[in-house]
Protein backbone atom coordinates (compact mmCIF):
# COMPACT_ATOMS: atom_id res chain seq x y z
CA UNK A 1 0.00 0.00 0.00
CA UNK A 2 3.00 2.99 0.96
CA UNK A 3 4.83 1.88 -1.81
CA UNK A 4 1.48 2.45 -3.83
CA UNK A 5 1.02 5.55 -2.71
CA UNK A 6 4.79 6.72 -2.93
CA UNK A 7 4.52 5.86 -6.62
CA UNK A 8 1.34 7.73 -7.10
CA UNK A 9 3.02 10.99 -5.76
CA UNK A 10 5.64 10.72 -7.75
CA UNK A 11 3.55 10.25 -11.05
CA UNK A 12 1.76 14.00 -9.61
CA UNK A 13 4.90 15.25 -9.19
CA UNK A 14 6.03 14.45 -12.46
CA UNK A 15 2.78 15.72 -13.81
CA UNK A 16 3.42 19.00 -12.36
CA UNK A 17 6.66 19.50 -13.17
CA UNK A 18 6.21 18.62 -17.12
CA UNK A 19 2.83 21.37 -16.77
CA UNK A 20 5.31 23.96 -15.30
CA UNK A 21 7.51 23.86 -18.13
CA UNK A 22 5.39 23.56 -20.58
CA UNK A 23 3.89 26.86 -19.26
CA UNK A 24 7.22 28.65 -19.43
CA UNK A 25 7.96 27.82 -23.00
CA UNK A 26 4.87 29.26 -23.91
CA UNK A 27 5.38 32.31 -22.47
CA UNK A 28 8.84 32.45 -23.81
CA UNK A 29 7.43 32.18 -27.16
CA UNK A 30 4.94 34.43 -26.87
CA UNK A 31 7.40 37.11 -25.28
CA UNK A 32 9.83 36.55 -28.33
CA UNK A 33 7.01 37.18 -30.76
CA UNK A 34 5.94 40.14 -28.92
CA UNK A 35 9.76 41.73 -28.92
CA UNK A 36 10.35 40.51 -32.33
CA UNK A 37 6.78 42.99 -33.41
CA UNK A 38 8.40 45.70 -31.20
CA UNK A 39 11.28 45.90 -32.96
CA UNK A 40 9.73 46.48 -36.32
CA UNK A 41 9.11 49.99 -37.18
CA UNK A 42 5.78 50.84 -36.70
CA UNK A 43 3.73 51.61 -39.53
CA UNK A 44 4.03 52.04 -42.99
CA UNK A 45 4.59 55.86 -43.04
CA UNK A 46 7.84 54.95 -40.49
CA UNK A 47 8.81 52.51 -42.56
CA UNK A 48 9.62 54.67 -45.44
CA UNK A 49 10.68 57.25 -43.69
CA UNK A 50 13.42 55.41 -43.07
CA UNK A 51 14.16 53.96 -46.25
CA UNK A 52 14.02 57.16 -47.61
CA UNK A 53 16.38 59.06 -45.10
CA UNK A 54 18.87 56.13 -46.12
CA UNK A 55 18.27 56.40 -49.84
CA UNK A 56 19.01 60.50 -49.25
CA UNK A 57 22.19 59.58 -47.45
CA UNK A 58 23.52 57.60 -50.08
CA UNK A 59 22.95 59.86 -52.70
CA UNK A 60 24.66 62.46 -50.78
CA UNK A 61 27.68 60.55 -50.29
CA UNK A 62 28.00 59.40 -54.03
CA UNK A 63 27.26 63.25 -54.53
CA UNK A 64 29.72 64.47 -52.45
CA UNK A 65 32.61 61.90 -53.42
CA UNK A 66 32.03 62.32 -57.31
CA UNK A 67 31.93 66.06 -57.30
CA UNK A 68 33.12 67.74 -54.76
CA UNK A 69 35.78 66.13 -52.87
CA UNK A 70 37.73 64.86 -55.55
CA UNK A 71 41.09 64.77 -53.20
CA UNK A 72 39.72 62.03 -51.81
CA UNK A 73 38.65 59.21 -53.93
CA UNK A 74 37.42 57.27 -51.35
CA UNK A 75 35.09 57.66 -48.06
CA UNK A 76 36.64 58.85 -45.22
CA UNK A 77 35.44 57.20 -42.71
CA UNK A 78 35.71 53.57 -43.07
CA UNK A 79 34.05 50.87 -40.32
CA UNK A 80 36.51 49.31 -38.48
CA UNK A 81 35.60 45.85 -39.03
CA UNK A 82 37.48 43.80 -36.08
CA UNK A 83 34.88 45.83 -33.29
CA UNK A 84 31.32 46.16 -35.12
CA UNK A 85 29.84 48.50 -32.97
CA UNK A 86 32.53 51.14 -32.64
CA UNK A 87 33.09 52.89 -34.98
CA UNK A 88 36.12 55.00 -34.91
CA UNK A 89 38.57 57.59 -36.51
CA UNK A 90 42.10 56.91 -36.84
CA UNK A 91 44.44 59.85 -36.25
CA UNK A 92 45.12 59.81 -39.76
CA UNK A 93 41.41 59.95 -40.91
CA UNK A 94 40.79 62.49 -38.52
CA UNK A 95 43.25 64.85 -40.17
CA UNK A 96 41.91 64.23 -43.32
CA UNK A 97 38.48 65.07 -42.06
CA UNK A 98 39.93 68.46 -40.15
CA UNK A 99 41.40 69.45 -42.99
CA UNK A 100 38.77 68.85 -45.34
CA UNK A 101 36.14 70.46 -42.84
CA UNK A 102 38.97 73.60 -42.99
CA UNK A 103 39.20 74.08 -46.88
CA UNK A 104 35.16 74.12 -47.06
CA UNK A 105 35.20 76.98 -44.05
CA UNK A 106 37.67 79.11 -45.85
CA UNK A 107 35.63 78.62 -48.98
CA UNK A 108 32.64 79.81 -47.47
CA UNK A 109 34.54 82.43 -45.65
CA UNK A 110 35.27 83.97 -48.87
CA UNK A 111 32.72 83.56 -50.12
CA UNK A 112 30.57 86.03 -47.69
CA UNK A 113 33.51 88.56 -47.26
CA UNK A 114 35.39 90.74 -49.37
CA UNK A 115 33.81 92.61 -52.41
CA UNK A 116 31.58 90.28 -54.03
CA UNK A 117 29.91 88.30 -51.79
CA UNK A 118 27.42 85.88 -53.54
CA UNK A 119 25.40 84.22 -50.63
CA UNK A 120 23.74 82.01 -53.41
CA UNK A 121 26.98 79.71 -53.80
CA UNK A 122 27.61 80.24 -50.08
CA UNK A 123 24.90 79.06 -48.51
CA UNK A 124 25.68 75.70 -51.23
CA UNK A 125 28.95 75.20 -50.20
CA UNK A 126 27.55 75.66 -46.39
CA UNK A 127 25.05 72.98 -47.16
CA UNK A 128 27.44 70.33 -48.68
CA UNK A 129 29.58 71.03 -45.25
CA UNK A 130 26.28 70.52 -43.22
CA UNK A 131 26.16 67.16 -45.45
CA UNK A 132 29.81 66.29 -44.91
CA UNK A 133 29.74 67.02 -41.08
CA UNK A 134 26.57 65.09 -40.32
CA UNK A 135 27.74 61.98 -42.14
CA UNK A 136 30.45 62.16 -39.80
CA UNK A 137 29.13 63.26 -37.29
CA UNK A 138 28.69 59.42 -35.61
CA UNK A 139 32.44 58.72 -36.02
CA UNK A 140 33.91 61.81 -34.43
CA UNK A 141 35.33 63.03 -31.18
CA UNK A 142 32.81 64.97 -29.58
CA UNK A 143 34.73 68.41 -29.31
CA UNK A 144 35.60 68.53 -32.69
CA UNK A 145 31.59 67.98 -33.79
CA UNK A 146 30.85 70.71 -31.28
CA UNK A 147 32.97 73.48 -32.76
CA UNK A 148 32.20 72.32 -36.38
CA UNK A 149 28.20 72.58 -35.58
CA UNK A 150 29.23 76.33 -34.04
CA UNK A 151 31.31 77.16 -37.00
CA UNK A 152 28.29 76.01 -39.18
CA UNK A 153 25.84 78.29 -36.85
CA UNK A 154 28.12 81.13 -37.46
CA UNK A 155 28.04 80.69 -41.13
CA UNK A 156 24.38 80.36 -41.61
CA UNK A 157 23.71 83.47 -39.18
CA UNK A 158 26.26 85.32 -41.41
CA UNK A 159 24.41 84.31 -44.40
CA UNK A 160 21.17 85.14 -43.37
CA UNK A 161 22.42 89.00 -42.12
CA UNK A 162 23.71 89.44 -45.56
CA UNK A 163 20.40 88.35 -47.32
CA UNK A 164 18.91 90.49 -45.16
CA UNK A 165 21.17 93.52 -45.42
CA UNK A 166 20.54 93.33 -49.41
CA UNK A 167 16.55 92.90 -48.74
CA UNK A 168 16.44 95.96 -46.92
CA UNK A 169 18.15 98.01 -49.30
CA UNK A 170 15.04 97.90 -51.49
CA UNK A 171 15.93 95.24 -53.98
CA UNK A 172 13.12 92.77 -52.94
CA UNK A 173 9.77 94.78 -52.68
CA UNK A 174 6.21 93.63 -53.67
CA UNK A 175 3.28 96.32 -53.89
CA UNK A 176 0.00 95.91 -54.48
CA UNK A 177 -0.65 96.22 -58.21
CA UNK A 178 -4.30 95.63 -58.51
CA UNK A 179 -4.94 98.02 -61.08
CA UNK A 180 -2.13 97.15 -63.30
CA UNK A 181 -3.46 93.94 -63.88
CA UNK A 182 -5.49 93.10 -66.86
CA UNK A 183 -9.02 92.68 -66.07
CA UNK A 184 -9.44 89.04 -67.66
CA UNK A 185 -12.91 88.07 -67.72
CA UNK A 186 -13.76 85.36 -66.04
CA UNK A 187 -12.44 82.89 -68.76
CA UNK A 188 -13.01 78.94 -68.61
CA UNK A 189 -10.10 76.97 -67.81
CA UNK A 190 -8.71 75.60 -70.72
CA UNK A 191 -9.24 71.90 -71.64
CA UNK A 192 -9.29 69.39 -73.99
CA UNK A 193 -13.33 68.01 -73.14
CA UNK A 194 -13.98 67.45 -69.81
CA UNK A 195 -16.01 70.52 -67.91
CA UNK A 196 -15.23 72.32 -64.84
CA UNK A 197 -18.56 73.58 -62.88
CA UNK A 198 -16.58 75.60 -60.11
CA UNK A 199 -14.63 78.21 -62.79
CA UNK A 200 -18.08 79.09 -64.43
CA UNK A 201 -18.85 81.87 -61.75
CA UNK A 202 -16.06 83.30 -61.06
CA UNK A 203 -17.05 86.51 -58.51
CA UNK A 204 -14.58 89.79 -60.39
CA UNK A 205 -14.01 90.70 -56.97
CA UNK A 206 -11.31 87.70 -56.47
CA UNK A 207 -9.66 87.91 -60.00
CA UNK A 208 -6.67 90.12 -58.19
CA UNK A 209 -5.58 86.33 -57.44
CA UNK A 210 -2.91 85.79 -54.62
CA UNK A 211 -1.15 89.26 -54.17
CA UNK A 212 -0.73 90.19 -50.58
CA UNK A 213 -3.75 90.46 -48.34
CA UNK A 214 -1.52 91.97 -46.38
CA UNK A 215 1.59 94.07 -46.93
CA UNK A 216 4.33 96.88 -45.81
CA UNK A 217 2.88 97.32 -42.53
CA UNK A 218 4.43 98.49 -39.39
CA UNK A 219 3.33 98.36 -35.83
CA UNK A 220 -0.37 97.79 -36.83
CA UNK A 221 -2.74 95.16 -35.18
CA UNK A 222 -5.15 93.66 -37.66
CA UNK A 223 -7.71 91.28 -37.86
CA UNK A 224 -8.92 89.16 -40.56
CA UNK A 225 -12.66 88.41 -39.92
CA UNK A 226 -14.16 85.18 -40.87
CA UNK A 227 -15.67 86.84 -44.06
CA UNK A 228 -12.34 87.85 -45.57
CA UNK A 229 -10.28 84.55 -44.80
CA UNK A 230 -12.57 81.89 -45.81
CA UNK A 231 -11.82 79.42 -48.51
CA UNK A 232 -9.19 81.85 -49.85
CA UNK A 233 -5.88 81.72 -49.66
CA UNK A 234 -3.80 84.61 -47.27
CA UNK A 235 -0.90 86.06 -47.79
CA UNK A 236 0.70 88.14 -45.33
CA UNK A 237 4.28 89.82 -46.55
CA UNK A 238 6.60 92.48 -45.58
CA UNK A 239 5.35 93.09 -42.31
CA UNK A 240 7.10 94.67 -39.10
CA UNK A 241 6.36 94.70 -35.60
CA UNK A 242 2.60 93.74 -36.25
CA UNK A 243 0.55 91.83 -35.00
CA UNK A 244 -2.29 89.47 -37.31
CA UNK A 245 -5.09 87.46 -35.95
CA UNK A 246 -7.00 85.51 -38.49
CA UNK A 247 -10.60 84.34 -37.84
CA UNK A 248 -12.21 81.75 -39.79
CA UNK A 249 -10.60 78.94 -42.29
CA UNK A 250 -8.26 80.34 -45.06
CA UNK A 251 -7.45 77.67 -47.55
CA UNK A 252 -3.80 78.20 -47.28
CA UNK A 253 -1.96 80.85 -46.29
CA UNK A 254 1.87 82.22 -47.03
CA UNK A 255 4.11 84.39 -45.13
CA UNK A 256 7.08 86.27 -46.07
CA UNK A 257 9.28 88.85 -45.05
CA UNK A 258 8.00 89.05 -41.42
CA UNK A 259 9.84 90.92 -38.96
CA UNK A 260 9.18 91.00 -35.24
CA UNK A 261 5.45 89.76 -35.66
CA UNK A 262 2.89 87.71 -34.20
CA UNK A 263 0.28 85.78 -36.49
CA UNK A 264 -2.37 83.72 -34.17
CA UNK A 265 -4.84 82.20 -35.92
CA UNK A 266 -7.03 78.93 -36.13
CA UNK A 267 -6.88 75.77 -38.22
CA UNK A 268 -5.73 76.26 -42.24
CA UNK A 269 -7.32 73.91 -44.78
CA UNK A 270 -4.24 72.97 -46.21
CA UNK A 271 -0.91 74.20 -45.87
CA UNK A 272 1.06 76.82 -44.52
CA UNK A 273 3.94 78.01 -46.48
CA UNK A 274 6.33 80.24 -44.40
CA UNK A 275 9.62 82.27 -45.96
CA UNK A 276 12.13 84.53 -44.60
CA UNK A 277 10.66 85.41 -41.55
CA UNK A 278 12.60 86.45 -38.33
CA UNK A 279 11.95 86.79 -34.84
CA UNK A 280 7.87 86.41 -35.17
CA UNK A 281 5.82 83.74 -32.96
CA UNK A 282 2.89 81.63 -34.97
CA UNK A 283 -0.07 80.46 -33.79
CA UNK A 284 -1.55 77.99 -36.11
CA UNK A 285 -3.53 74.49 -37.04
CA UNK A 286 -2.66 73.19 -40.71
CA UNK A 287 -2.17 69.72 -42.48
CA UNK A 288 0.96 70.62 -44.26
CA UNK A 289 3.59 73.59 -43.22
CA UNK A 290 6.74 74.33 -44.35
CA UNK A 291 9.40 76.42 -43.13
CA UNK A 292 12.01 78.64 -45.44
CA UNK A 293 14.92 80.77 -44.68
CA UNK A 294 13.74 81.85 -41.23
CA UNK A 295 15.60 82.54 -38.10
CA UNK A 296 14.46 82.65 -34.65
CA UNK A 297 10.91 81.89 -34.58
CA UNK A 298 8.23 80.33 -32.23
CA UNK A 299 5.71 77.86 -33.86
CA UNK A 300 2.68 76.67 -31.47
CA UNK A 301 1.36 74.12 -33.90
CA UNK A 302 -1.56 72.16 -34.87
CA UNK A 303 -0.32 69.81 -37.41
CA UNK A 304 -1.51 66.70 -39.32
CA UNK A 305 2.07 65.82 -40.89
CA UNK A 306 5.59 66.45 -40.30
CA UNK A 307 6.89 69.48 -40.60
CA UNK A 308 9.39 70.86 -43.17
CA UNK A 309 12.32 72.73 -42.07
CA UNK A 310 14.48 73.74 -44.99
CA UNK A 311 17.63 76.63 -44.58
CA UNK A 312 16.24 77.40 -41.15
CA UNK A 313 17.78 78.49 -38.02
CA UNK A 314 16.73 78.59 -33.81
CA UNK A 315 13.00 77.83 -34.50
CA UNK A 316 11.50 76.55 -31.53
CA UNK A 317 8.46 74.59 -31.66
CA UNK A 318 5.03 74.15 -29.13
CA UNK A 319 1.46 72.42 -29.65
CA UNK A 320 -1.10 74.55 -30.46
CA UNK A 321 -2.32 76.33 -27.22
CA UNK A 322 -4.88 78.75 -27.77
CA UNK A 323 -8.53 77.67 -26.83
CA UNK A 324 -11.80 79.95 -28.04
CA UNK A 325 -15.35 79.21 -28.42
CA UNK A 326 -15.71 77.68 -32.19
CA UNK A 327 -12.47 75.56 -31.53
CA UNK A 328 -13.54 72.22 -31.96
CA UNK A 329 -16.07 72.96 -34.82
CA UNK A 330 -13.32 74.85 -37.04
CA UNK A 331 -11.01 71.98 -36.55
CA UNK A 332 -13.71 69.79 -36.87
CA UNK A 333 -14.34 71.92 -40.74
CA UNK A 334 -10.41 71.65 -41.75
CA UNK A 335 -10.44 68.27 -40.75
CA UNK A 336 -7.84 68.34 -38.47
CA UNK A 337 -8.23 65.83 -35.43
CA UNK A 338 -7.89 67.60 -32.12
CA UNK A 339 -5.80 64.24 -31.36
CA UNK A 340 -3.18 63.36 -33.39
CA UNK A 341 -0.79 66.68 -33.40
CA UNK A 342 2.72 66.16 -34.88
CA UNK A 343 4.37 69.92 -33.68
CA UNK A 344 7.37 67.68 -32.45
CA UNK A 345 8.04 65.83 -35.83
CA UNK A 346 10.44 68.40 -37.52
CA UNK A 347 12.15 67.12 -40.54
CA UNK A 348 15.34 69.63 -41.22
CA UNK A 349 16.09 69.14 -44.98
CA UNK A 350 19.60 70.34 -43.91
CA UNK A 351 20.47 67.81 -41.31
CA UNK A 352 19.87 64.63 -42.87
CA UNK A 353 21.26 62.77 -39.76
CA UNK A 354 19.52 60.86 -37.17
CA UNK A 355 21.09 62.93 -34.28
CA UNK A 356 18.70 66.62 -33.48
CA UNK A 357 18.71 69.07 -36.09
CA UNK A 358 21.09 71.90 -34.52
CA UNK A 359 18.83 74.50 -36.26
CA UNK A 360 15.32 73.66 -34.55
CA UNK A 361 14.47 72.81 -31.03
CA UNK A 362 11.29 72.02 -28.53
CA UNK A 363 10.39 75.38 -26.78
CA UNK A 364 11.06 74.61 -23.08
CA UNK A 365 7.49 74.60 -21.23
CA UNK A 366 8.25 77.26 -19.18
CA UNK A 367 8.81 79.71 -21.45
CA UNK A 368 5.28 79.34 -23.79
CA UNK A 369 3.02 81.83 -23.80
CA UNK A 370 -0.39 80.54 -22.18
CA UNK A 371 -3.91 81.49 -23.79
CA UNK A 372 -6.43 81.08 -21.33
CA UNK A 373 -9.76 79.31 -22.08
CA UNK A 374 -12.21 81.91 -20.77
CA UNK A 375 -10.88 84.76 -23.40
CA UNK A 376 -11.21 84.46 -26.93
CA UNK A 377 -10.27 85.93 -30.03
CA UNK A 378 -8.70 89.14 -29.73
CA UNK A 379 -9.33 89.93 -26.57
CA UNK A 380 -7.41 86.74 -25.24
CA UNK A 381 -4.69 88.22 -26.56
CA UNK A 382 -4.73 92.05 -25.72
CA UNK A 383 -6.07 91.55 -22.23
CA UNK A 384 -3.45 88.80 -21.10
CA UNK A 385 -0.23 89.43 -23.29
CA UNK A 386 -0.59 93.62 -23.18
CA UNK A 387 3.40 93.06 -24.62
CA UNK A 388 1.38 90.61 -27.49
CA UNK A 389 0.68 94.14 -29.28
CA UNK A 390 3.68 95.55 -30.31
CA UNK B 1 -4.39 35.74 -88.53
CA UNK B 2 -4.98 34.25 -85.58
CA UNK B 3 -1.48 34.24 -84.57
CA UNK B 4 -1.16 37.79 -85.36
CA UNK B 5 -3.81 38.82 -82.58
CA UNK B 6 -2.47 36.69 -80.03
CA UNK B 7 1.03 38.86 -80.68
CA UNK B 8 -0.80 41.92 -80.69
CA UNK B 9 -2.59 40.95 -77.47
CA UNK B 10 0.91 39.86 -75.86
CA UNK B 11 2.26 43.47 -76.82
CA UNK B 12 -0.57 44.73 -75.63
CA UNK B 13 0.32 43.37 -72.44
CA UNK B 14 3.81 44.69 -72.48
CA UNK B 15 2.77 48.20 -72.88
CA UNK B 16 4.19 50.34 -70.14
CA UNK B 17 4.73 53.97 -69.83
CA UNK B 18 7.13 55.44 -67.19
CA UNK B 19 5.49 59.05 -66.31
CA UNK B 20 7.60 61.19 -63.80
CA UNK B 21 5.87 63.82 -61.69
CA UNK B 22 7.37 66.66 -60.92
CA UNK B 23 6.63 70.72 -59.37
CA UNK B 24 7.76 73.16 -56.58
CA UNK B 25 6.87 71.73 -53.07
CA UNK B 26 3.65 71.91 -52.15
CA UNK B 27 2.27 72.28 -56.29
CA UNK B 28 -0.26 69.21 -54.95
CA UNK B 29 1.51 66.38 -57.45
CA UNK B 30 0.94 64.02 -54.46
CA UNK B 31 -2.51 64.78 -54.47
CA UNK B 32 -2.68 64.71 -57.89
CA UNK B 33 -1.72 61.04 -57.57
CA UNK B 34 -3.93 60.06 -55.02
CA UNK B 35 -7.10 61.57 -56.42
CA UNK B 36 -5.85 59.57 -59.70
CA UNK B 37 -5.51 56.42 -57.65
CA UNK B 38 -8.80 56.85 -55.85
CA UNK B 39 -7.29 57.63 -52.50
CA UNK B 40 -8.44 60.03 -49.48
CA UNK B 41 -6.69 63.30 -50.40
CA UNK B 42 -7.13 64.96 -47.32
CA UNK B 43 -4.14 63.67 -45.15
CA UNK B 44 -1.23 64.41 -46.91
CA UNK B 45 2.22 64.63 -45.72
CA UNK B 46 4.89 66.99 -48.13
CA UNK B 47 6.53 63.95 -50.03
CA UNK B 48 10.26 63.27 -48.21
CA UNK B 49 11.46 61.23 -51.28
CA UNK B 50 9.12 60.08 -54.03
CA UNK B 51 6.01 57.78 -54.06
CA UNK B 52 5.56 55.09 -56.84
CA UNK B 53 1.81 53.99 -58.12
CA UNK B 54 1.08 51.46 -61.06
CA UNK B 55 -2.20 51.67 -62.66
CA UNK B 56 -3.80 50.92 -65.42
CA UNK B 57 -5.22 53.14 -67.91
CA UNK B 58 -6.29 52.89 -71.37
CA UNK B 59 -5.17 49.17 -71.80
CA UNK B 60 -1.33 51.40 -71.04
CA UNK B 61 0.30 50.41 -67.56
CA UNK B 62 1.71 53.76 -66.19
CA UNK B 63 4.07 53.42 -63.73
CA UNK B 64 3.40 57.18 -62.41
CA UNK B 65 6.46 58.77 -59.72
CA UNK B 66 6.08 61.51 -57.91
CA UNK B 67 8.69 62.95 -56.28
CA UNK B 68 9.27 65.55 -53.60
CA UNK B 69 9.39 69.31 -54.83
CA UNK B 70 11.40 70.82 -51.75
CA UNK B 71 14.34 73.16 -52.43
CA UNK B 72 16.89 70.79 -51.23
CA UNK B 73 15.48 67.42 -52.72
CA UNK B 74 15.37 68.76 -56.23
CA UNK B 75 18.90 67.77 -56.68
CA UNK B 76 17.94 64.74 -56.53
CA UNK B 77 15.50 64.93 -59.25
CA UNK B 78 17.55 63.52 -61.64
CA UNK B 79 18.29 60.30 -60.24
CA UNK B 80 14.84 59.34 -61.54
CA UNK B 81 15.26 60.73 -65.35
CA UNK B 82 16.34 57.25 -66.99
CA UNK B 83 13.92 56.03 -69.37
CA UNK B 84 10.99 58.42 -68.73
CA UNK B 85 8.40 58.53 -71.38
CA UNK B 86 6.18 61.31 -70.25
CA UNK B 87 6.92 64.35 -67.51
CA UNK B 88 4.21 65.68 -65.56
CA UNK B 89 5.12 69.37 -64.34
CA UNK B 90 2.68 70.42 -61.90
CA UNK B 91 2.18 74.19 -61.06
CA UNK B 92 0.70 75.77 -58.05
CA UNK B 93 -1.96 78.42 -60.20
CA UNK B 94 -2.25 80.14 -57.07
CA UNK B 95 1.44 81.13 -56.32
CA UNK B 96 2.18 83.86 -57.92
CA UNK B 97 5.31 84.70 -55.91
CA UNK B 98 7.62 81.70 -56.92
CA UNK B 99 5.89 81.50 -60.77
CA UNK B 100 9.52 82.71 -61.81
CA UNK B 101 11.41 80.11 -59.46
CA UNK B 102 8.90 77.14 -61.41
CA UNK B 103 9.87 78.97 -64.45
CA UNK B 104 13.12 78.53 -64.07
CA UNK B 105 13.44 75.05 -62.77
CA UNK B 106 11.05 73.51 -65.73
CA UNK B 107 13.69 75.23 -68.17
CA UNK B 108 16.14 73.45 -66.42
CA UNK B 109 14.59 70.31 -66.97
CA UNK B 110 14.30 70.17 -70.43
CA UNK B 111 17.88 71.03 -70.88
CA UNK B 112 18.25 67.47 -69.66
CA UNK B 113 19.24 64.64 -72.19
CA UNK B 114 17.80 61.86 -70.21
CA UNK B 115 14.29 63.78 -70.48
CA UNK B 116 14.67 64.64 -74.19
CA UNK B 117 12.00 62.19 -75.79
CA UNK B 118 9.51 62.83 -72.92
CA UNK B 119 6.41 63.87 -73.64
CA UNK B 120 5.39 67.43 -71.38
CA UNK B 121 2.18 67.60 -69.80
CA UNK B 122 1.66 71.21 -67.37
CA UNK B 123 -0.79 70.47 -64.99
CA UNK B 124 -2.27 74.04 -64.09
CA UNK B 125 -3.36 72.53 -60.89
CA UNK B 126 -5.78 74.32 -57.84
CA UNK B 127 -8.02 75.97 -60.44
CA UNK B 128 -10.97 75.15 -57.72
CA UNK B 129 -9.19 78.33 -55.49
CA UNK B 130 -10.30 81.66 -56.21
CA UNK B 131 -8.04 84.01 -57.83
CA UNK B 132 -5.72 81.23 -59.11
CA UNK B 133 -4.36 82.15 -62.64
CA UNK B 134 -5.68 80.35 -65.85
CA UNK B 135 -4.11 77.68 -67.58
CA UNK B 136 -3.25 80.45 -70.50
CA UNK B 137 -1.83 83.04 -67.79
CA UNK B 138 0.58 80.41 -66.97
CA UNK B 139 1.58 79.70 -70.42
CA UNK B 140 2.44 82.96 -70.73
CA UNK B 141 4.29 82.61 -67.07
CA UNK B 142 5.71 79.61 -68.08
CA UNK B 143 6.72 80.47 -71.47
CA UNK B 144 5.62 77.48 -72.77
CA UNK B 145 5.57 78.67 -76.18
CA UNK B 146 9.14 78.76 -76.71
CA UNK B 147 9.52 75.02 -76.11
CA UNK B 148 10.77 73.40 -79.15
CA UNK B 149 12.60 70.26 -78.13
CA UNK B 150 9.04 68.45 -76.44
CA UNK B 151 5.33 67.53 -77.32
CA UNK B 152 3.90 70.04 -74.89
CA UNK B 153 0.23 70.73 -73.63
CA UNK B 154 -1.08 72.91 -70.59
CA UNK B 155 -3.97 71.64 -68.67
CA UNK B 156 -6.12 73.62 -65.90
CA UNK B 157 -7.06 71.00 -63.27
CA UNK B 158 -8.18 70.87 -59.61
CA UNK B 159 -6.73 68.02 -57.39
CA UNK B 160 -9.19 68.60 -55.13
CA UNK B 161 -12.16 67.62 -56.87
CA UNK B 162 -10.58 65.86 -59.42
CA UNK B 163 -11.47 68.28 -62.21
CA UNK B 164 -9.60 67.63 -65.81
CA UNK B 165 -7.09 65.29 -64.29
CA UNK B 166 -8.25 62.48 -66.62
CA UNK B 167 -8.46 64.82 -69.40
CA UNK B 168 -4.37 65.82 -68.86
CA UNK B 169 -3.29 62.01 -68.87
CA UNK B 170 -5.40 60.98 -71.86
CA UNK B 171 -3.62 63.72 -73.91
CA UNK B 172 -0.39 62.47 -72.52
CA UNK B 173 -0.91 58.68 -73.03
CA UNK B 174 -2.11 59.10 -76.20
CA UNK B 175 0.65 60.90 -77.53
CA UNK B 176 2.97 59.33 -75.96
CA UNK B 177 1.14 55.94 -76.95
CA UNK B 178 1.62 57.23 -80.71
CA UNK B 179 5.14 58.13 -80.25
CA UNK B 180 6.29 54.78 -79.12
CA UNK B 181 3.68 52.07 -80.44
CA UNK B 182 2.53 52.88 -83.72
CA UNK B 183 4.84 49.67 -85.19
CA UNK B 184 2.47 47.69 -85.68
Amino acid sequence: MATFKTISYLGGFLALGYGALKFTELNEDKLKKELLEFSEPVTEAEKKRKLMMEVLKNAAANKKTMENYPTSQQPLIRVNKESDNCITMSQQQLAAFLSELNLLELKVNDLLSGENVNTNVASEVLQNLTRFVSENAPSLPAYELRRAHGEIMKFKTKILEIEEKTRRQGKFKFTRTNKERPQVPSQPIECLEGKISSSTARPSVFLDGLLPTLTNLTNETITINSKESSNKDIWLNNLEKSTVIINGIPSALHMTNLRDCKIIGGPVLTSVFLEDCLHSTFVVGCQQMRIHKSKECDFYLHIGSRIIVEDCFACRFAPYNREYSEKAEEFNRASLELSTNHWDCVDDFNWLSVEQSPNWSILPIDERIQLFPRFTGFNLITSIYPEYIV
Amino acid sequence: MVLLTILKKLKQKEKEMRLLMLGLDNAGKTTILKKFNGEDVHTISPTLGFNIKTLEHQNYQLNIWDVGGQKSLRSYWRNYFESTDGLVWVVDSIDRRRMEDCTKELHSLLQEERLAGATLLVFANKQDLPGSMTADEIKEALNLDSIETHHWRIVGCSAMNGDNLLAGIDWLVEDIGARIFTLE
